[in-house]
């Protein structure tokens, strides 16, 4: 038996692979993702999850921060995640993924851990990192776990 | 500030290297994928599977579970969309599926790997499987190595 402070929001997205919704297509933009549903049996406790994309923490602590999107280009060359707390980029939690016009479809996670404060404010975001390029988020996830 | 005792369930297997879903036929059939024989770490009592070799785990605790898995892949000919996914009671768990994408004209041997870490509540009783997608018939994908698993964190 052991004790354990539950503190953890998981948020998802799943679009149709046609879906519009959420493309990237400017210079250096970076999209909030747009969440079509929160995770079935709503397991959050602790932390806010907003209508549309943020986890607001409610303890202060470490968290291991994960969020994983599948993406499919109609046009472009990199695909960028990041995670901002306060809207602060946070550059030990970015990935790029890299495809061609022949390679469609690439999986890309995050994984790492990031010291919140009570009330911090947190979004898992994706961009493109030229113009004129179009990517279409397919699905993925999105979730906060305090460790200590 | 409180604490909550939590029973420890967790559970993880590898995933058996090996082609599958060769045989598929229909679009949006689901492969279950075999787990191994070793490599099999069970929390006590809290998750149990159903091998080995074995194609599922049940979870005997009802709580908030951490889900994941790590595959690696390669995928073969044909104009065909790849995933993967973790389903509860055989329904795909949304927001664990990721994607791997072979576009026409045959491009084969592309090599990738596909990680999740999902939430999710459970109830005593319910079984995760690892499975395979795909959206095309007549496709085919290699699996290398792999593993998923379950921790129980509320």
């Amino acid at each position: 038996m052991s004790y354990f402070e539950p503190v953890y929001a998981c948020m998802y997205v799943d679009v149709a692979p046609s879906s519009a919704d959420t493309v990237c297509t400017t210079l250096n933009t970076d999209y909030t993702l747009a969440v079509n549903t929160f995770g079935s049996g709503g397991p959050t406790l602790n932390c806010t999850l907003s209508a549309t994309d943020g986890i607001t923490v409610g303890y202060t602590g470490i968290y291991e921060i994960n969020m994983h999107i599948s993406y499919e280009p109609s046009s472009g060359t990199t695909f960028s995640l990041k995670i901002t707390k306060g809207g602060v980029t946070q550059d030990n939690l970015r990935a790029t993924g890299f495809t061609t016009s022949t390679v469609y479809g690439r999986p890309l996670s995050i994984r790492g851990l990031l010291s919140l404060a009570a009330g911090d404010v947190i979004y898992g975001k994706v961009s493109a990192s030229s113009s004129s390029e179009t990517f279409a988020v397919m699905f993925g996830t999105f979730s906060v776990v305090r460790i200590a | 500030m409180s604490y909550l005792p939590i029973q420890p369930g967790y559970g993880s297997v590898d995933v058996v290297a090996g082609t599958v879903a060769s045989t598929l036929g229909a679009v949006g059939v689901l492969t279950d994928l075999t787990a191994g024989t070793f490599s099999i770490i069970s929390g006590g009592l809290g998750v149990t599977f159903d091998g080995p070799p074995c194609t599922s785990m049940t979870i005997n605790y009802t709580g908030i579970y951490k889900i994941f898995y790590n595959i690696s892949w390669m995928t073969g000919v044909g104009s065909d969309r790849w995933g993967f996914q973790m389903a509860l009671n055989g329904t795909p768990i949304v927001g664990t599926k990721t994607m791997a994408y072979n576009v026409s004209g045959g491009n084969a041997n592309r090599m990738d790997n596909a990680q999740c870490t999902h939430l999710l509540a459970i109830t005593a009783g319910g079984v995760l499987k690892m499975q395979a997608y795909v959206t095309h018939a007549n496709a085919v994908m290699t699996i290398y190595y792999g593993t998923y698993g379950a921790i129980r964190i509320g």
